[in-house]
């Protein structure tokens, strides 16, 4: 084990050096790319500032609202079209289209309709993490086998007691999956959204940085950013470990 | 030809589209103009308003970056995802790259690299190589030991295993990668349009926005979603044709594909769940 | 006519970590010659196989294919897995798949295929050349593999359980080309099994494993001829006789006393 987490490092190793090379060898100008050492000079700054914290929180709060609606209707929703494959023949097409859509495409419309507000910012995220959670709901539900469904229906188990039993806990693996994609999602829509409007964040920085001329504070802010994702990635797989402990280890493909 | 299962998979989507028609018929709303004008409005851009040049620039750039990630992402998936070392030590390393919001560059490319095709192209590229290059490396790993087994004990040279056992193998996920490579393409298409480009889609609904426009953004909005919805159609029968053997097998249970026990990913499964950026 | 050299098994042993699972085999095939492995589940059979196959090394003892040590796959030695369905590759069709070894070695396609086909029709598989692995059964995809074994040309056949997932009459037709195959074109064939019965009915030898660590109980000559069938072999008195000796010494039973049986 600890000889990956060198080789991690090494390789962590590399990839400075090979930016801190780039930057010096000036191949890009030194507004396009600043070299790590400004960079990490400009984080620490940041870290201390409290404007930072703030935009932080910012964009944490557009995040987690919209994330937390999208669960509340993804699941249900995902859960009941993959029960019922009438539901889910009828819905198919439209959350086909709607999936496949930009969603901060639908940027301009909002702002004409909603006008730049928190609570827009939170219906794009919403909008954008639905999906991953309803078709990862769905999915979990399909998992459940007719074979498991001819033996609830052959003791006549009830339609929610088989919901609350046979399908939700089958489904729940998927489900994870699912709110983890979404997660990561929803900051990213989050800052996506904050760099096409005026809306306070960590995306605006970036924006303000970069026209302000700071390039190296801005690069501070999208590593920040970076970090945050992937801490949450982090932190839901570690969740997903630990709850599913129950499911017998995958030989992966062949099939 | 299945009629009752197209009617059954239809019913839905032509009922709402029956129901935004009528329910914004008569509409005097400022920001909900009726659904025939916003239709009118767009055929007339599409006919003389120069919207069609617009489409080809943005389809021409999303095009080319997602080309340049499929080639470079799939290339350096395929390496890594081979080599053990590499693919360990890199592993947490892609994962903080796939979970950079890539939309945090576009002002520090735009500002700095100018307006043209170039950058453009560039961010699509930045943003749409990593989800690609993770699947590769998690469709490599996905392919079972009988076969890696197989191809050893024949001795197969390896450039002949890349080509004939390990892209093939590992394709199914390179696909979805591919997939959802392209909703992150589209997003970042639009956005990359966002500082007065001359032409371009995004530029269009950013401009018809701002200077309230209301028919015509909504006009451009619809084309976006188009646009990605065809794309995602072509990707889909791409896949068909190149997969027909993947989604010939036995029929199995309709789930998720197995998490890999040792790489548990950022990577999305085989079957797309609508992640975008 | 045989071709091919000998394989030889050298103090073979094989080690999980502390685990030991094989000690001190030894034995040796020669040309032509049918070996069946025989012994319980969890015996090392396979990993015996593997060794002699160059696809793992032995922790102990040695391999070696004619005077060479052989530490890894061979050009002499093809190898038929157990799992045919993993071991098939689901994107080639059929006749792809048997000649894909070919085309390793840089055979012309034109080539391949007439060997490919060539191969099929010694299988009995005329007319699936353009067919999916998917589309065929379990028994027709072992044979497939079997048939890709044989265009790899290789004078050594080494089978692992090759049969154990098919169902039992295509079991024995399986069984039967074996047999023919080999009077055909003098291969070696080395055959892991847990069923005695097959075994017996294989081998020109029936080489018994068993024991913790496993270790080489018995070295049996089946002196049943060539030209065997299952229907009047498997009737035979002596059929019986072997295949009680075989049970008995894995079961680590006293063998019941029978007129005599040519021993090693």
């Amino acid at each position: 084990m600890a000889k990956v987490r060198l080789l991690q490092l090494g390789a962590l190793a590399a990839v400075l050096t090979l930016w801190a090379l780039v930057a010096a060898v000036g191949v890009v100008s030194a507004t396009a790319l600043p070299g790590p050492g400004s960079v990490a000079g400009a984080l620490g700054d940041l870290l201390g500032s409290g404007v930072f914290w703030q935009a932080v929180g910012e964009t944490l709060r557009g995040a987690v609202t919209g994330l937390l609606v999208a669960i509340a209707v993804g699941i249900p929703v995902g859960l009941v079209t993959g029960v019922y494959a009438a539901a889910e023949e009828s819905s198919r097409l439209l959350v086909e289209i709607l999936r496949s859509f930009p969603v901060i495409a639908l940027l301009p419309v909002f702002l004409l309709v909603l006008g730049s507000t928190p609570g827009m910012k939170a219906t794009v995220v919403f909008i954008a993490c639905v999906f991953p959670v309803l078709l990862q709901a769905q999915y979990g539900a399909q998992a459940v086998t007719p074979a498991i469904h001819e033996t609830a229906d052959s003791y006549r188990i009830p339609r929610l007691l088989r919901f609350r039993r046979v399908i939700l806990p089958g489904a729940v693996p998927s489900i994870m999956t699912g709110l983890r994609l979404a997660a990561t999602t929803s900051v990213l829509v989050s800052i996506g959204v904050e760099v096409l409007t005026t809306l306070p964040g960590m995306g605006h920085m970036i924006m303000e940085s970069q026209q302000g001329g700071s390039s190296a504070r801005a690069y501070a802010y999208i590593l920040s950013a970076g970090a945050i994702g992937y801490a949450i990635t982090l932190l839901a797989q570690f969740a997903e470990h630990r709850l599913l402990r129950w499911r017998p280890p995958v030989h992966p493909g062949g099939e | 030809m299945p009629w009752k299962a197209i009617l059954r998979q239809l019913w839905l989507p032509a009922l709402v589209f029956v129901v935004l028609l009528t329910a914004t018929a008569g509409s005097t709303s400022f920001y909900f103009p009726p659904l025939t004008e916003v239709l009118t409005t767009l055929w007339e851009e599409l006919a003389h308003g120069g919207l069609v040049e617009d489409l080809l620039f943005s389809l021409r750039n999303i095009l080319l970056g997602l080309a340049l990630a499929t080639v470079v992402g799939v290339g350096a998936g395929l390496v890594i995802g081979e080599i053990r070392t590499l693919r360990l030590a890199t592993a947490p390393l892609l994962d903080f790259a796939r979970a950079t919001p890539t939309v945090g560059f576009v002002p520090v490319i735009i500002l700095t690299l100018g307006i043209g095709s170039g950058p453009k192209v560039f961010l699509i590229f930045l943003g749409s190589v990593w989800p690609i290059l993770l699947n590769t490396v998690s469709g490599v790993q996905a392919i079972g030991p009988a076969v890696h087994e197989t191809a050893r004990g024949y001795r197969i040279p390896w450039p002949l295993r890349l080509r004939r056992v390990i892209l093939p193998g590992a394709l199914p996920q390179i696909l979805a990668g591919i997939r959802v490579a392209l909703s992150i393409a589209v997003v970042l298409m639009v956005v990359s349009e966002i500082y007065g480009s001359p032409v371009g889609l995004g530029n269009f609904i950013l401009q018809s926005g701002s200077s309230f426009h209301v028919a015509e953004t909504w006009a451009g909005t619809i084309l976006i979603g188009v646009l990605g919805y065809g794309l995602s159609v072509l990707l889909l029968l791409v896949e068909h044709r190149v997969l027909g053997w993947y989604h010939q097998r036995a029929p199995r249970v309709r789930s998720t594909r197995p998490v890999p026990a040792e790489h548990t990913d950022s990577t999305e499964s085989a079957k797309s769940n609508g992640v975008v950026v | 006519m045989t071709r091919g050299s000998s394989l030889y098994v050298e103090d073979l042993g094989m080690s999980f970590g502390e685990h030991r699972v094989l000690d001190g085999l030894s034995l040796r095939v020669d040309p032509g010659e049918a070996v069946c492995l025989v012994g319980p589940s969890g015996a090392g059979k396979t990993t015996l196989l593997r060794c002699l196959a160059g696809l793992t090394r032995p922790t102990g003892g040695r391999v070696r294919y004619g005077d060479q040590p052989l530490t890894e796959p061979h050009a002499d030695i093809a190898v038929v897995s157990q799992d045919y369905r993993g071991s098939l590759l689901p994107w080639l069709g059929v006749w792809d798949n048997v000649a894909f070894p070919l085309q390793g070695r840089g055979v012309k396609k034109a080539v391949r295929r007439k060997r490919a086909l060539e191969c099929l029709e010694a299988v009995g598989l005329p007319d699936v050349a353009e067919k999916y692995p998917w589309q065929l059964s379990g028994g027709m995809q072992q044979r497939v593999a079997i048939a890709r074994g044989l265009a790899y040309d290789a004078p050594v056949l080494l089978m692992d359980e090759p049969f154990g997932s098919v169902d039992a009459q295509s079991r024995f037709d399986l069984e039967d080309l074996t047999l023919q195959l080999r009077r055909r074109l003098g291969i070696t064939v080395v055959v892991v099994t847990h069923d005695i019965d097959e075994a017996v009915y294989l081998g020109d030898r029936v080489v018994v494993l068993g024991g913790k660590p496993t270790v080489v109980l018995d070295n049996l000559t089946i002196p049943l001829g060539t030209d065997r069938d299952q229907l009047t072999t498997r009737a035979d008195p002596r059929f019986a006789e072997l295949r009680t000796r075989v049970l008995a010494l894995i079961r680590g039973e006293k063998v019941p006393t029978a007129p005599e049986v040519a021993r090693q």
